[in-house]
Protein backbone atom coordinates (compact mmCIF):
# COMPACT_ATOMS: atom_id res chain seq x y z
CA UNK A 1 0.00 0.00 0.00
CA UNK A 2 2.84 2.31 1.13
CA UNK A 3 4.67 1.71 -2.47
CA UNK A 4 0.75 2.74 -4.16
CA UNK A 5 1.20 6.39 -2.65
CA UNK A 6 2.84 9.61 -4.01
CA UNK A 7 6.33 9.88 -3.65
CA UNK A 8 5.97 12.89 -2.83
CA UNK A 9 3.63 12.75 -0.15
CA UNK A 10 5.23 9.09 1.72
CA UNK A 11 8.59 10.38 0.69
CA UNK A 12 11.04 9.44 -2.03
CA UNK A 13 13.64 7.37 0.27
CA UNK A 14 10.66 5.63 2.13
CA UNK A 15 8.75 5.19 -1.34
CA UNK A 16 12.16 3.42 -3.14
CA UNK A 17 12.35 1.57 -0.21
CA UNK A 18 8.38 0.36 -0.71
CA UNK A 19 8.95 -0.38 -4.25
CA UNK A 20 12.19 -2.42 -3.44
CA UNK A 21 10.65 -4.34 -1.05
CA UNK A 22 7.92 -5.06 -3.23
CA UNK A 23 9.78 -6.50 -6.45
CA UNK A 24 11.02 -9.14 -3.82
CA UNK A 25 7.67 -10.17 -2.34
CA UNK A 26 6.09 -13.45 -4.63
CA UNK A 27 4.23 -16.01 -3.40
CA UNK A 28 5.68 -18.83 -1.50
CA UNK A 29 4.19 -21.38 -4.13
CA UNK A 30 6.81 -20.63 -6.54
CA UNK A 31 9.66 -21.10 -4.58
CA UNK A 32 11.11 -24.51 -5.40
CA UNK A 33 11.30 -25.86 -1.84
CA UNK A 34 6.95 -25.30 -2.28
CA UNK A 35 6.64 -26.77 -6.34
CA UNK A 36 8.77 -29.38 -5.20
CA UNK A 37 6.78 -30.93 -2.70
CA UNK A 38 3.70 -30.30 -4.20
CA UNK A 39 5.13 -32.67 -6.95
CA UNK A 40 6.00 -34.91 -4.54
CA UNK A 41 2.85 -35.26 -2.24
CA UNK A 42 0.92 -35.66 -5.55
CA UNK A 43 -0.72 -32.18 -5.39
CA UNK A 44 0.47 -31.43 -9.50
CA UNK A 45 -0.23 -27.60 -8.83
CA UNK A 46 3.71 -27.20 -8.56
CA UNK A 47 4.59 -27.40 -11.82
CA UNK A 48 1.79 -24.34 -12.95
CA UNK A 49 3.09 -22.16 -10.49
CA UNK A 50 5.17 -20.33 -12.77
CA UNK A 51 3.42 -16.86 -12.82
CA UNK A 52 4.57 -14.48 -9.59
CA UNK A 53 1.62 -13.27 -8.05
CA UNK A 54 2.19 -11.55 -4.42
CA UNK A 55 0.62 -12.95 -1.14
CA UNK A 56 -1.32 -10.77 1.11
CA UNK A 57 1.82 -11.14 3.53
CA UNK A 58 5.62 -12.85 3.00
CA UNK A 59 5.15 -16.11 3.03
CA UNK A 60 1.82 -16.85 1.89
CA UNK A 61 0.24 -17.76 -1.47
CA UNK A 62 -0.36 -15.34 -4.03
CA UNK A 63 -4.02 -14.22 -4.43
CA UNK A 64 -5.34 -11.88 -6.99
CA UNK A 65 -6.38 -9.11 -4.68
CA UNK A 66 -2.68 -8.43 -3.71
CA UNK A 67 -1.29 -9.15 -7.13
CA UNK A 68 -3.01 -6.40 -8.80
CA UNK A 69 -2.51 -3.88 -6.22
CA UNK A 70 1.08 -5.14 -6.70
CA UNK A 71 0.71 -4.33 -10.41
CA UNK A 72 -0.67 -0.96 -10.37
CA UNK A 73 2.37 0.07 -7.52
CA UNK A 74 5.17 -0.84 -9.87
CA UNK A 75 3.17 0.74 -12.84
CA UNK A 76 3.25 4.36 -10.66
CA UNK A 77 6.68 3.63 -10.23
CA UNK A 78 7.33 2.49 -14.04
CA UNK A 79 5.95 5.62 -14.82
CA UNK A 80 8.04 8.28 -12.99
CA UNK A 81 11.31 6.20 -14.21
CA UNK A 82 10.94 2.81 -15.86
CA UNK A 83 13.56 0.14 -15.67
CA UNK A 84 13.58 -3.47 -17.19
CA UNK A 85 12.96 -4.82 -14.00
CA UNK A 86 10.31 -3.25 -13.39
CA UNK A 87 8.51 -3.96 -16.56
CA UNK A 88 9.39 -7.42 -16.05
CA UNK A 89 7.84 -7.96 -12.85
CA UNK A 90 5.04 -5.87 -13.80
CA UNK A 91 4.48 -8.39 -17.04
CA UNK A 92 4.67 -11.15 -14.67
CA UNK A 93 1.86 -9.90 -12.38
CA UNK A 94 0.01 -9.70 -15.29
CA UNK A 95 -0.01 -13.06 -16.30
CA UNK A 96 -0.26 -14.17 -13.23
CA UNK A 97 -3.75 -12.68 -13.33
CA UNK A 98 -4.46 -13.34 -17.25
CA UNK A 99 -3.59 -17.20 -16.33
CA UNK A 100 -6.34 -17.30 -13.39
CA UNK A 101 -9.42 -16.16 -15.07
CA UNK A 102 -12.52 -18.26 -13.98
CA UNK A 103 -14.86 -20.43 -16.81
CA UNK A 104 -17.09 -17.11 -16.50
CA UNK A 105 -15.06 -14.47 -17.50
CA UNK A 106 -14.58 -12.08 -13.46
CA UNK A 107 -12.06 -13.31 -11.23
CA UNK A 108 -12.27 -15.23 -8.22
CA UNK A 109 -9.66 -14.01 -4.96
CA UNK A 110 -7.28 -16.81 -5.47
CA UNK A 111 -7.45 -20.07 -8.28
CA UNK A 112 -10.03 -20.27 -11.02
CA UNK A 113 -10.75 -23.75 -9.80
CA UNK A 114 -9.98 -25.40 -6.45
CA UNK A 115 -10.62 -28.81 -5.38
CA UNK A 116 -12.08 -29.60 -9.17
CA UNK A 117 -14.51 -27.79 -8.93
CA UNK A 118 -14.77 -24.48 -11.05
CA UNK A 119 -14.68 -21.03 -8.75
CA UNK A 120 -17.31 -18.18 -9.74
CA UNK A 121 -15.73 -14.93 -9.97
CA UNK A 122 -16.65 -12.00 -7.69
CA UNK A 123 -17.42 -8.50 -8.86
CA UNK A 124 -14.36 -6.66 -5.84
CA UNK A 125 -11.58 -9.30 -7.73
CA UNK A 126 -12.89 -8.68 -11.07
CA UNK A 127 -13.02 -4.92 -11.16
CA UNK A 128 -9.24 -4.92 -9.53
CA UNK A 129 -8.09 -7.59 -11.83
CA UNK A 130 -9.42 -5.16 -14.46
CA UNK A 131 -7.68 -2.26 -12.86
CA UNK A 132 -4.73 -3.83 -12.86
CA UNK A 133 -4.43 -5.14 -16.66
CA UNK A 134 -5.34 -1.87 -18.28
CA UNK A 135 -3.08 -1.19 -21.56
CA UNK A 136 -3.22 -5.02 -21.94
CA UNK A 137 -5.01 -6.85 -25.08
CA UNK A 138 -5.60 -9.45 -25.04
CA UNK A 139 -8.85 -12.09 -26.12
CA UNK A 140 -9.25 -13.12 -22.28
CA UNK A 141 -9.60 -9.69 -21.52
CA UNK A 142 -12.43 -9.02 -24.31
CA UNK A 143 -14.83 -11.92 -22.38
CA UNK A 144 -14.02 -10.26 -18.87
CA UNK A 145 -15.09 -6.92 -19.90
CA UNK A 146 -18.34 -8.60 -21.11
CA UNK A 147 -18.57 -10.73 -17.76
CA UNK A 148 -17.92 -7.55 -15.66
CA UNK A 149 -20.79 -5.79 -16.93
CA UNK A 150 -22.74 -8.48 -16.56
CA UNK A 151 -21.67 -8.66 -12.72
CA UNK A 152 -22.23 -4.95 -12.48
CA UNK A 153 -25.95 -5.46 -13.64
CA UNK A 154 -26.35 -8.09 -10.86
CA UNK A 155 -23.96 -6.25 -8.59
CA UNK A 156 -25.49 -6.39 -4.72
CA UNK A 157 -22.98 -4.43 -2.65
CA UNK A 158 -21.56 -0.71 -3.44
CA UNK A 159 -18.02 -2.10 -2.99
CA UNK A 160 -18.39 -4.51 -5.61
CA UNK A 161 -19.57 -2.21 -8.08
CA UNK A 162 -17.24 0.76 -7.38
CA UNK A 163 -14.47 -1.87 -8.32
CA UNK A 164 -16.73 -2.82 -11.17
CA UNK A 165 -16.44 0.87 -12.06
CA UNK A 166 -12.75 1.37 -11.83
CA UNK A 167 -11.98 -1.23 -13.69
CA UNK A 168 -14.15 -1.22 -16.47
CA UNK A 169 -12.90 2.52 -16.86
CA UNK A 170 -9.63 1.23 -16.92
CA UNK A 171 -10.20 -0.24 -20.51
CA UNK A 172 -12.64 3.10 -21.33
CA UNK A 173 -15.59 1.44 -20.95
CA UNK A 174 -18.87 2.66 -18.50
CA UNK A 175 -20.35 0.02 -16.24
CA UNK A 176 -23.72 -0.44 -16.73
CA UNK A 177 -26.02 0.56 -13.83
CA UNK A 178 -26.97 -1.61 -11.05
CA UNK A 179 -30.86 -3.67 -10.65
CA UNK A 180 -30.95 -1.82 -7.72
CA UNK A 181 -29.95 0.80 -5.79
CA UNK A 182 -26.90 -0.29 -3.44
CA UNK A 183 -25.95 1.38 -0.37
CA UNK A 184 -23.17 2.71 1.52
CA UNK A 185 -22.43 0.90 4.59
CA UNK A 186 -19.30 2.48 6.00
CA UNK A 187 -16.52 4.62 5.46
CA UNK A 188 -14.16 2.31 3.26
CA UNK A 189 -17.94 1.84 0.91
CA UNK A 190 -17.69 5.65 0.40
CA UNK A 191 -14.53 6.65 -0.40
CA UNK A 192 -13.95 3.79 -2.90
CA UNK A 193 -17.22 5.10 -4.29
CA UNK A 194 -15.38 8.48 -4.57
CA UNK A 195 -13.23 7.37 -6.18
CA UNK A 196 -15.00 5.69 -8.74
CA UNK A 197 -16.83 8.69 -9.39
CA UNK A 198 -13.95 10.20 -10.02
CA UNK A 199 -12.71 7.84 -12.76
CA UNK A 200 -15.78 8.07 -14.21
CA UNK A 201 -15.21 11.92 -14.57
CA UNK A 202 -11.87 10.96 -15.85
CA UNK A 203 -9.52 10.63 -13.08
CA UNK A 204 -8.87 7.28 -11.79
CA UNK A 205 -5.98 7.89 -8.96
CA UNK A 206 -5.11 4.12 -9.66
CA UNK A 207 -3.72 4.62 -12.92
CA UNK A 208 -2.47 8.12 -12.02
CA UNK B 1 8.31 -16.84 15.15
CA UNK B 2 8.42 -12.78 15.06
CA UNK B 3 8.88 -10.62 17.67
CA UNK B 4 4.94 -9.69 17.35
CA UNK B 5 3.67 -13.04 16.74
CA UNK B 6 5.46 -14.22 19.82
CA UNK B 7 3.86 -10.90 21.90
CA UNK B 8 0.45 -12.45 20.18
CA UNK B 9 1.16 -15.97 21.48
CA UNK B 10 1.67 -15.04 24.85
CA UNK B 11 -0.82 -12.36 25.26
CA UNK B 12 -4.14 -13.94 23.57
CA UNK B 13 -3.23 -17.42 23.83
CA UNK B 14 -5.79 -20.07 24.45
CA UNK B 15 -4.31 -23.78 24.69
CA UNK B 16 -6.54 -26.25 23.20
CA UNK B 17 -6.91 -29.64 24.21
CA UNK B 18 -8.93 -32.40 23.42
CA UNK B 19 -9.35 -33.49 26.69
CA UNK B 20 -11.89 -29.69 27.55
CA UNK B 21 -14.17 -31.26 24.92
CA UNK B 22 -14.13 -34.93 25.97
CA UNK B 23 -15.31 -33.78 29.47
CA UNK B 24 -17.90 -31.91 28.21
CA UNK B 25 -19.39 -34.50 26.63
CA UNK B 26 -19.08 -37.34 29.12
CA UNK B 27 -23.05 -38.07 29.81
CA UNK B 28 -24.98 -39.32 26.98
CA UNK B 29 -25.71 -36.15 24.87
CA UNK B 30 -29.53 -34.79 24.28
CA UNK B 31 -30.85 -34.17 20.71
CA UNK B 32 -34.25 -32.35 20.38
CA UNK B 33 -35.98 -32.17 17.12
CA UNK B 34 -38.75 -30.16 16.94
CA UNK B 35 -41.30 -28.97 14.52
CA UNK B 36 -41.29 -25.36 13.19
CA UNK B 37 -42.40 -23.15 10.24
CA UNK B 38 -40.60 -19.93 9.81
CA UNK B 39 -43.75 -17.81 11.59
CA UNK B 40 -43.92 -15.86 14.93
CA UNK B 41 -44.27 -19.28 16.55
CA UNK B 42 -40.56 -20.12 16.21
CA UNK B 43 -39.61 -17.41 19.02
CA UNK B 44 -41.58 -19.53 21.20
CA UNK B 45 -40.08 -22.88 19.67
CA UNK B 46 -36.48 -21.19 20.59
CA UNK B 47 -37.72 -20.07 24.06
CA UNK B 48 -38.85 -23.90 25.12
CA UNK B 49 -35.79 -25.30 23.25
CA UNK B 50 -32.90 -23.85 24.96
CA UNK B 51 -35.13 -23.92 28.96
CA UNK B 52 -35.32 -28.02 28.12
CA UNK B 53 -31.55 -28.24 27.59
CA UNK B 54 -31.13 -26.20 30.53
CA UNK B 55 -29.23 -23.56 28.78
CA UNK B 56 -27.76 -20.87 31.63
CA UNK B 57 -26.35 -17.89 30.28
CA UNK B 58 -27.46 -15.46 32.94
CA UNK B 59 -25.07 -12.34 33.20
CA UNK B 60 -23.08 -14.43 29.92
CA UNK B 61 -21.48 -13.18 26.85
CA UNK B 62 -23.27 -15.43 23.90
CA UNK B 63 -22.52 -15.27 20.50
CA UNK B 64 -25.24 -16.07 17.74
CA UNK B 65 -23.22 -17.87 15.01
CA UNK B 66 -25.44 -18.17 11.52
CA UNK B 67 -24.69 -19.79 8.41
CA UNK B 68 -24.38 -16.50 5.52
CA UNK B 69 -22.98 -17.62 2.73
CA UNK B 70 -23.88 -16.04 -0.47
CA UNK B 71 -26.50 -13.65 -1.94
CA UNK B 72 -30.07 -15.70 -2.27
CA UNK B 73 -33.26 -13.85 -2.89
CA UNK B 74 -34.59 -17.19 -1.07
CA UNK B 75 -34.06 -18.84 2.39
CA UNK B 76 -32.01 -22.18 1.01
CA UNK B 77 -28.34 -20.58 1.31
CA UNK B 78 -28.80 -18.51 4.16
CA UNK B 79 -30.06 -19.32 7.75
CA UNK B 80 -33.64 -17.50 8.22
CA UNK B 81 -33.42 -14.67 9.76
CA UNK B 82 -36.35 -15.27 11.92
CA UNK B 83 -34.57 -18.01 13.95
CA UNK B 84 -31.35 -15.60 14.45
CA UNK B 85 -33.78 -13.45 15.87
CA UNK B 86 -35.70 -16.08 17.77
CA UNK B 87 -32.54 -17.20 18.92
CA UNK B 88 -31.47 -13.68 20.14
CA UNK B 89 -34.87 -12.84 21.81
CA UNK B 90 -34.65 -16.29 23.81
CA UNK B 91 -30.92 -15.97 25.42
CA UNK B 92 -31.95 -12.29 26.24
CA UNK B 93 -34.78 -13.75 27.90
CA UNK B 94 -33.10 -16.38 29.87
CA UNK B 95 -30.89 -13.28 31.30
CA UNK B 96 -27.25 -13.45 28.94
CA UNK B 97 -25.94 -9.82 29.49
CA UNK B 98 -24.67 -9.94 26.03
CA UNK B 99 -25.68 -10.95 22.77
CA UNK B 100 -24.37 -10.71 19.55
CA UNK B 101 -24.69 -12.27 16.05
CA UNK B 102 -20.98 -12.56 14.25
CA UNK B 103 -20.11 -14.40 11.20
CA UNK B 104 -17.37 -14.09 8.70
CA UNK B 105 -18.41 -15.51 5.57
CA UNK B 106 -16.01 -17.75 3.24
CA UNK B 107 -16.96 -16.67 -0.36
CA UNK B 108 -17.90 -13.21 0.23
CA UNK B 109 -16.31 -10.26 1.47
CA UNK B 110 -19.45 -7.91 1.89
CA UNK B 111 -20.87 -9.27 5.17
CA UNK B 112 -23.35 -6.61 5.13
CA UNK B 113 -24.22 -6.73 2.25
CA UNK B 114 -25.24 -10.07 2.19
CA UNK B 115 -26.82 -10.31 5.23
CA UNK B 116 -29.16 -7.32 4.10
CA UNK B 117 -29.93 -9.56 0.56
CA UNK B 118 -30.89 -12.09 3.33
CA UNK B 119 -33.46 -10.07 5.11
CA UNK B 120 -31.73 -9.81 8.26
CA UNK B 121 -32.11 -5.92 8.82
CA UNK B 122 -35.39 -6.00 8.16
CA UNK B 123 -35.99 -8.97 10.80
CA UNK B 124 -33.87 -7.79 13.29
CA UNK B 125 -34.38 -4.56 14.78
CA UNK B 126 -30.95 -2.76 15.56
CA UNK B 127 -28.67 -5.39 13.53
CA UNK B 128 -26.04 -2.87 12.35
CA UNK B 129 -25.30 -2.71 16.43
CA UNK B 130 -26.02 -6.43 17.36
CA UNK B 131 -23.71 -7.75 14.49
CA UNK B 132 -19.98 -8.14 14.25
CA UNK B 133 -18.31 -9.15 10.98
CA UNK B 134 -15.73 -11.99 12.20
CA UNK B 135 -13.61 -11.72 8.86
CA UNK B 136 -12.68 -8.36 9.87
CA UNK B 137 -12.86 -8.80 13.89
CA UNK B 138 -9.48 -8.10 16.06
CA UNK B 139 -7.68 -11.64 16.34
CA UNK B 140 -5.21 -13.29 18.61
CA UNK B 141 -3.40 -16.52 17.58
CA UNK B 142 -4.55 -19.97 19.55
CA UNK B 143 -2.20 -22.98 20.01
CA UNK B 144 -3.82 -25.96 18.81
CA UNK B 145 -2.77 -28.74 20.71
CA UNK B 146 -2.68 -32.46 19.04
CA UNK B 147 -4.49 -31.02 16.36
CA UNK B 148 -6.60 -32.76 13.68
CA UNK B 149 -5.29 -31.34 10.70
CA UNK B 150 -1.87 -29.18 9.81
CA UNK B 151 -2.00 -26.57 11.30
CA UNK B 152 -0.34 -25.89 14.55
CA UNK B 153 -2.05 -22.02 15.53
CA UNK B 154 -5.05 -20.35 14.50
CA UNK B 155 -6.25 -16.81 14.38
CA UNK B 156 -9.49 -16.30 15.89
CA UNK B 157 -11.50 -13.42 16.51
CA UNK B 158 -11.71 -12.07 20.09
CA UNK B 159 -15.46 -11.87 19.49
CA UNK B 160 -15.40 -15.65 19.36
CA UNK B 161 -12.61 -16.02 21.69
CA UNK B 162 -14.56 -13.97 24.24
CA UNK B 163 -17.96 -15.56 24.52
CA UNK B 164 -19.04 -18.01 27.71
CA UNK B 165 -20.94 -19.93 24.64
CA UNK B 166 -21.08 -20.04 21.50
CA UNK B 167 -24.28 -20.89 19.54
CA UNK B 168 -23.85 -22.37 16.23
CA UNK B 169 -26.94 -21.74 13.94
CA UNK B 170 -26.14 -23.27 10.68
CA UNK B 171 -28.92 -24.88 7.61
CA UNK B 172 -29.26 -28.29 7.24
CA UNK B 173 -27.76 -28.60 4.05
CA UNK B 174 -25.49 -31.13 1.66
CA UNK B 175 -21.61 -30.16 0.85
CA UNK B 176 -20.06 -30.92 -2.45
CA UNK B 177 -16.80 -31.86 -0.29
CA UNK B 178 -18.06 -32.64 2.97
CA UNK B 179 -21.24 -34.96 2.58
CA UNK B 180 -22.98 -32.24 5.08
CA UNK B 181 -22.69 -29.18 6.59
CA UNK B 182 -24.51 -28.65 9.51
CA UNK B 183 -23.75 -27.23 13.07
CA UNK B 184 -19.90 -28.31 13.28
CA UNK B 185 -18.68 -27.05 9.53
CA UNK B 186 -20.34 -24.03 10.71
CA UNK B 187 -17.41 -23.00 12.46
CA UNK B 188 -15.31 -22.26 9.22
CA UNK B 189 -17.24 -18.73 9.76
CA UNK B 190 -14.97 -18.00 12.99
CA UNK B 191 -12.52 -17.98 11.07
CA UNK B 192 -11.28 -14.34 9.87
CA UNK B 193 -11.00 -14.06 6.27
CA UNK B 194 -8.94 -11.04 6.84
CA UNK B 195 -5.98 -13.25 7.65
CA UNK B 196 -6.80 -16.29 5.88
CA UNK B 197 -8.09 -14.46 2.58
CA UNK B 198 -11.37 -15.21 1.09
CA UNK B 199 -12.76 -18.21 0.52
CA UNK B 200 -9.93 -19.28 3.37
CA UNK B 201 -8.21 -21.75 1.02
CA UNK B 202 -5.53 -22.17 3.28
CA UNK B 203 -8.31 -24.48 6.09
CA UNK B 204 -8.92 -26.30 2.41
CA UNK B 205 -5.36 -27.21 2.02
CA UNK B 206 -5.35 -28.16 5.60
CA UNK B 207 -7.77 -30.94 5.24
CA UNK B 208 -11.04 -29.25 5.73
CA UNK B 209 -12.32 -32.52 7.68
CA UNK B 210 -9.69 -31.93 10.54
CA UNK B 211 -10.11 -28.21 10.25
CA UNK B 212 -14.12 -28.90 11.49
CA UNK B 213 -12.67 -31.23 14.23
CA UNK B 214 -10.14 -28.87 15.10
CA UNK B 215 -12.37 -25.97 15.30
CA UNK B 216 -15.17 -28.29 17.60
CA UNK B 217 -12.23 -28.72 20.09
CA UNK B 218 -11.05 -24.85 19.97
CA UNK B 219 -14.82 -23.75 20.93
CA UNK B 220 -15.95 -26.55 23.66
CA UNK B 221 -18.65 -24.10 25.31
CA UNK B 222 -21.21 -24.47 22.49
CA UNK B 223 -24.80 -25.57 21.39
CA UNK B 224 -26.56 -25.62 18.26
CA UNK B 225 -30.13 -25.17 16.79
CA UNK B 226 -29.81 -26.49 13.18
CA UNK B 227 -32.13 -24.83 10.80
CA UNK B 228 -33.69 -27.23 9.09
CA UNK B 229 -37.19 -25.95 8.35
CA UNK B 230 -36.21 -25.54 4.87
CA UNK B 231 -32.65 -27.27 4.23
CA UNK B 232 -30.85 -27.78 0.99
CA UNK B 233 -30.47 -30.80 -1.03
CA UNK B 234 -28.32 -31.66 -3.99
CA UNK B 235 -25.21 -30.11 -5.28
CA UNK B 236 -24.79 -27.88 -1.94
CA UNK B 237 -24.16 -25.67 -0.15
CA UNK B 238 -24.64 -23.35 -2.44
CA UNK B 239 -25.86 -24.82 -5.66
CA UNK B 240 -28.26 -27.03 -4.61
CA UNK B 241 -32.11 -27.28 -4.36
CA UNK B 242 -34.64 -26.35 -1.75
CA UNK B 243 -35.16 -29.37 0.52
CA UNK B 244 -38.31 -28.48 2.95
CA UNK B 245 -38.37 -30.38 6.43
CA UNK B 246 -40.09 -28.36 8.78
CA UNK B 247 -37.69 -29.33 12.34
CA UNK B 248 -35.39 -27.50 14.25
CA UNK B 249 -32.64 -29.78 15.51
CA UNK B 250 -31.00 -28.45 18.95
CA UNK B 251 -28.25 -29.74 21.63
CA UNK B 252 -25.35 -28.92 24.03
CA UNK B 253 -22.96 -31.63 22.01
CA UNK B 254 -22.90 -30.46 18.19
CA UNK B 255 -21.38 -34.23 17.17
CA UNK B 256 -24.35 -35.72 18.46
CA UNK B 257 -26.89 -33.23 16.76
CA UNK B 258 -24.95 -33.06 13.66
CA UNK B 259 -25.49 -36.82 13.52
CA UNK B 260 -29.37 -36.86 14.28
CA UNK B 261 -29.48 -34.37 11.71
CA UNK B 262 -27.63 -36.34 9.19
CA UNK B 263 -29.98 -39.25 9.84
CA UNK B 264 -33.17 -37.08 9.11
CA UNK B 265 -31.32 -36.63 6.01
CA UNK B 266 -30.95 -40.29 5.68
CA UNK B 267 -27.15 -39.83 5.66
CA UNK B 268 -24.96 -42.22 7.67
CA UNK B 269 -22.90 -40.00 10.14
CA UNK B 270 -20.71 -42.62 10.60
CA UNK B 271 -19.68 -41.99 7.21
CA UNK B 272 -18.58 -38.31 7.54
CA UNK B 273 -15.34 -38.15 8.65
CA UNK B 274 -15.12 -34.67 10.80
CA UNK B 275 -17.68 -36.67 13.02
CA UNK B 276 -15.65 -39.40 13.35
CA UNK B 277 -12.75 -37.47 13.97
CA UNK B 278 -14.61 -35.06 16.60
CA UNK B 279 -16.37 -38.45 18.08
CA UNK B 280 -15.62 -41.62 17.36
CA UNK B 281 -17.66 -44.15 15.47
CA UNK B 282 -19.36 -45.42 19.05
CA UNK B 283 -20.80 -42.03 20.29
CA UNK B 284 -22.47 -41.58 16.55
CA UNK B 285 -24.20 -44.37 17.25
CA UNK B 286 -28.46 -43.44 17.66
CA UNK B 287 -28.59 -45.32 20.97
CA UNK B 288 -25.85 -43.41 22.15
CA UNK B 289 -27.24 -39.99 21.68
CA UNK B 290 -30.87 -39.51 23.96
CA UNK B 291 -33.45 -38.36 21.10
CA UNK B 292 -35.82 -35.66 22.75
CA UNK B 293 -39.48 -34.53 20.71
CA UNK B 294 -40.26 -35.74 17.43
CA UNK B 295 -38.80 -39.32 16.28
CA UNK B 296 -36.33 -39.15 13.98
CA UNK B 297 -38.32 -41.82 11.49
CA UNK B 298 -41.22 -39.41 11.50
CA UNK B 299 -39.46 -36.32 10.24
CA UNK B 300 -36.72 -38.03 8.15
CA UNK B 301 -36.73 -36.90 4.92
CA UNK B 302 -34.00 -38.09 2.22
CA UNK B 303 -32.16 -35.43 0.76
CA UNK B 304 -30.61 -36.00 -3.04
CA UNK B 305 -26.49 -36.29 -3.02
CA UNK B 306 -24.31 -36.13 -6.08
CA UNK B 307 -22.99 -38.86 -7.06
CA UNK B 308 -19.58 -38.92 -5.35
CA UNK B 309 -21.69 -39.30 -2.19
CA UNK B 310 -23.69 -42.03 -2.95
CA UNK B 311 -22.02 -44.38 -0.39
CA UNK B 312 -22.87 -42.14 2.30
CA UNK B 313 -26.46 -43.16 2.22
CA UNK B 314 -27.90 -44.53 5.48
Amino acid sequence: MAALLPAEQLGRACHANAINWLMEQTGKETSFAYRLRSELIGNGAGAEETHRGWPFFPGAAAWVTPTAFGVLALEKARRRAATPALEQRILVGREFLLERICKDGGWNYGRSNVLGVDAPSYPETTGQALLALNQVRSEKLDRALTAAQDEARACQSSEGLSWLQLGLQAHGVAAAAPARKLECRHVMDSALSILAKAALGGRNVFLE
Amino acid sequence: MTRREALAVAAGCVTLTRCSMLSARSAVPRVSIVRAAYTQGIYDTVRRLLVEHRVDVRGKRVVVKPNLVEFDPGTTINTHPILVHAAVEGFRALGAADVRIAEGPGHRRVTLDLADAAGYFETIPRFEDLFTDLNLDDVSQVLLRDPFSRLNSLYFPNTALGADLIVSLPKMKTHHWVGATLSMKNFFGLVPGGVYGWPKNVLHWAGIDECIADFHAAFPRHFAIVDGVVGMEGNGPIQGNPKPVGVLVAGRDMTAVDATCCRIMHINPGMIRYLRLAAGPSRLEERNIRQIGEAIQHVQTPFDLIEPFQNIRL
